[in-house]
């Protein structure tokens, strides 16, 4: 595979960050999360990545950074706001994630998560962001420390169980997820948690509990290496597209079985019309077997955020955004599955099956996500005349 | 419950123990899920055909992108994303200036004005802006460059990134003969009411208002480097016409709205005298303005009313003439009080020390259930004037403008009498309406798609 690198565009947004990541993962733990910044991190997190920021409570806040504390290194402004907003509101945790300008001053935020840890007697930790990596980075860090703080060493459950792993709204939209749960209770497991949706810090609590872990997205991969390492949970990795779905469950409950994981590894064949996948890797190699159904076997895969080096195969390309390299990847393709602002860069006749992603489209295309899961793609596809 | 109860939490004060300008202690901030107040993009965008291009960190890209992408306007926007190893190993000047050119290269046709955006990182690490414009400027001599910043870290400490924004916005206007009667408004979001008394007296006596919210063309845009007079009025265009009025060498008339009968007639006179127009019936106005609002107290009586200060750049001072009429007005959401407002908050003290302040980026506020029991707000039994007191009031009853939406004058007291009145017998769709982003411009969250190439998608 290659790895590109050009990170400039003129037509494309750019994928959420790092510290949109961390809150988005943490958003329903009961914890703090703050973010040392001055104003934006928050406000781009709140507008376009955090579809839950209207309805739903959570104490996601931003430090209020100055020029003045940045040039001075002002920390202890930081320290005191935090133990004085955490005594009143008690939330579980507190979480540190740093922005670009945090990251420059070489903030410490380890030591000064400690020094509120201290303070406070309240778990405190700190995310290595900087608000220029992805939000699969901010996402993966925050499950595991929210997991090496609070998952405890229960014993399996007595009834077969299933953890789903990296259901952010981020890479998982509502309907979506539902059909998600419906379907992992469908063949004979009961759901132990969702991480992190529609869940508390008390599902993180018993995630040991459960004998299997599914990881949705590569944001969790590192989740599940932890729980794997710690507890013995093996876990299988892939997204439950179309019939893929039958074939993911059966991986579940051979894992639960043989304590074996399974990763997921994009393999193309040489049968069938050209299909080229770009988006977050977990995603677009479990859509791609599951369009091996419907005649799509030469499928080709574009990651253009971390986490890929584990999921693409040979002839697939991981790396930064490059508007340049996507156009071309899309040009000779029969059939184009993307967030649908990639239209932008796609031949206007080649069909397009739309895969919404809110880490890259935001808010635009919320309305029109929907599960496609078992005959939700066949549908999908026949309305693109495709089967 | 009781106004010293509430004033023990910090951010919930009765204006007659609040302090000027910052009635608040600073600490953690919330972001109220609020977003027709226009940005940096909006205001960016009206100047027709220029382009945007953005260099940062991609946390702080996204949001200025996405805001562009919900207008529809990708089309015009770049960006370039930095890395760690740029911003601290010395290779920044270079990566800026060979990622802007290639980005440049490809656009077609080429913009005449790029508005290049650079951020808090690049001052910290002290990026060399006038070289990087001169080689930009070097390669595409028929693109004009003006550098702009987006730098949240002084949001406190100096001008706010929207005021810096309108008057770097202004810089690309060229020197240009002046062309007699012609005015113009530099700075305001939107169209001047043309009801309103000042528009009424240029247009009664041949003069033309130039406005950049009217602006077609960039030919429309760069004609408002004609005009003789400028005019401001909100303060957060000052900057840009001060800088203006001095590089062009024009009489600059500032006219700060305001909802006091004697600062309206002042700032009228004002005009009057200075481009020598004829003064009108002002006593004729100012009756119609005390009938609306006498109208509008005999309907409302006694109904809760809240305020915020993304209504107006005026909030005290329509406060003040809401319970000079005697209106309900409980408390007004703000965070810090401009200087221009320190005759309405000295006056609110005395005669209104009850009217609560209240602190829209407290943390506390986000558990809205919990502050709606504290506060004893009743929901929708409140009209709200601006977008942060529907939402911190919980109520559907509310005014939906921004930044004063270009009313004016006495005909402006008139027309928000009017909104008040549409907006307690009618409700509208809270959750809808105040979180879409830049009220008045387009959005593909409404059907505008994210770009031309998208329609019918």
């Amino acid at each position: 595979m290659a790895h590109l690198w050009n990170d400039s565009a003129s037509l494309l947004p750019t994928y959420a960050s790092d510290t949109s990541g961390v809150a988005s993962a943490l958003y329903e733990l009961g914890g703090m999360t703050v973010i040392h910044d001055a104003s934006g991190c928050n406000s781009t997190y709140s507008t376009f990545d955090e579809p839950r920021w209207y309805d739903q409570e959570s104490l996601v806040v931003i430090s209020a950074l100055t020029e003045m504390d940045a040039v001075l290194g002002n920390e202890e402004k930081l320290v005191t706001d935090c133990v004085e907003q955490a005594r009143w509101l008690s939330p579980a945790f507190v979480a540190l994630a740093n922005s670009p300008l945090a990251m420059l001053m070489g903030c410490d935020m380890e030591a000064l998560a400690r020094e509120i840890e201290a303070r406070l007697a309240i778990p405190c930790f700190a995310l290595h962001t900087n608000g220029i990596a992805s939000y699969l980075s901010g996402v993966s860090q925050a499950f595991v420390a929210v997991s090496k703080r609070f998952t405890k060493d229960f014993p399996k459950s007595s009834e077969k169980s299933l953890n789903l792993l990296g259901a952010t709204p981020l890479d998982i939209g509502e309907p979506e997820l539902t059909a998600i749960l419906a379907w992992a209770e469908s063949f004979g497991f009961r759901l132990n948690a969702c991480v992190a949706q529609k869940t508390s810090l008390a599902a993180i609590a018993h995630l040991a509990e459960a004998h299997v872990n599914l990881v949705l997205s590569s944001s969790a991969l590192a989740l599940a290496d932890y729980l794997q390492e710690r507890f013995g949970t093996p876990y299988v990795v892939g997204r439950p597209f179309g019939f893929f779905a039958e074939e993911l469950a059966s991986f579940l409950l051979q894992a639960a079985e043989t304590g074996q994981s399974r990763p997921l590894q994009h393999t193309k064949t040489s049968q069938g019309q050209r299909v080229a996948l770009v988006g977050e890797s977990v995603a677009i190699a479990s859509m791609a077997q599951a369009l091996v159904h419907f005649g799509f076997g030469q499928s080709r895969l574009f990651c253009p955020l971390e986490g890929w080096e584990e999921v693409l195969g040979e002839e697939d390309l991981g790396g930064e955004e490059n508007e340049d390299a996507v156009q071309d990847f899309l040009a000779a393709a029969d059939l184009i599955v993307a967030d649908p602002l990639y239209k932008l860069v796609s031949p206007p006749k080649t069909p397009f099956l739309a895969l919404p992603h809110t880490a890259f489209s935001g808010r635009t295309y919320l309305a029109a996500n929907q599960s496609l899961l078992g005959q939700g793609l066949y549908d999908e596809l026949c309305k693109e005349h495709l089967c | 419950m009781s106004t010293a109860t509430l004033s023990q939490d910090g951010f919930v004060l009765p204006i007659a123990e609040a302090s000027y300008p910052e009635p608040f202690a600073q600490g953690l901030e919330f972001n109220a899920p609020v977003r027709g107040p226009w940005n940096i993009v909006h205001m960016a965008l009206m100047i027709p055909e220029a382009h945007l291009l953005y260099i940062c960190a991609r946390g702080c890209l996204r949001g200025v992108i996405m805001t562009a992408a919900e207008m529809g306007a990708m089309a015009r926007m770049s960006w370039i994303g930095l890395t760690e190893d740029e911003l601290t190993t010395g290779l920044l000047d270079a990566r800026c200036f060979e990622a802007a050119e290639a980005i440049l290269t490809k656009l077609s046709p080429k913009p005449p004005l790029v508005l290049l955006y650079l951020s808090c990182v690049h001052k910290f690490v002290q990026l060399d802006y006038p070289a990087l414009l001169a080689k930009l400027s070097a390669r595409f001599p028929h693109i004009r460059f003006i550098d702009c910043h987006m730098m949240p870290t002084m949001r406190k400490s100096g001008p706010s990134d929207e005021e810096r924004t309108k008057s770097k916005m202004y810089e690309a206007l060229e020197e240009q003969k002046p062309e007699e009667k012609t005015v113009a408004l530099i700075g305001n979001d939107w169209p001047l009411q043309r009801e309103s008394q000042l528009f009424q007296m240029l247009a009664q006596a041949n003069y033309k208002l130039l406005e950049l919210a009217t602006c077609q063309s960039y030919a429309d845009f760069q004609r408002l480097g004609s005009a003789t007079y400028l005019l401001t009025t909100h303060l957060d265009a000052l900057l840009a016409t001060q800088n203006l009025a001095k590089r062009l060498k024009r009489t600059h008339l500032d006219l700060p709205a305001s909802f006091a009968f004697s600062e309206i007639r002042a700032n009228l006179t004002r005009l009057s005298e200075t481009l020598a127009l004829p003064l009108p019936n002002l006593d004729e106005a100012e009756d119609k303005a005390v009938q609306a609002l006498d109208t509008l107290k005999k309907e409302l009586a006694s109904r809760p009313i809240t305020l915020d200060y993304t209504i107006t750049s005026r909030p005290l001072s329509l406060a003040r003439l809401l319970r000079q009429w005697g209106f309900a007005l409980s408390c007004v959401f703000i965070d810090a009080i401009s200087p221009l407002e320190w005759d309405d908050f000295c006056w609110l003290q005395k005669q209104a020390g009850d009217l609560l302040l209240i602190y829209t980026r407290a943390p506390y506020l986000r558990f809205e259930a919990l502050r709606r029991s504290r506060l004893g707000l009743q929901g929708d039994t409140v009209l709200a004037l601006g977008q942060k007191a529907a939402y911190f009031s919980a109520t559907d009853h509310f005014v939906n403008l921004t930044a004063g939406g270009g009313l004016s004058d006495y005909a402006g007291i008139i027309a928000l009498c009017r909104h008040m009145q549409e907006a307690s017998r009618k409700s509208k769709d809270r959750r809808t309406c105040i979180q879409l982003k830049g009220l008045g411009e387009p959005s593909c969250l409404c059907g505008t798609p994210c770009h031309p190439a998208l329609q019918g998608s």
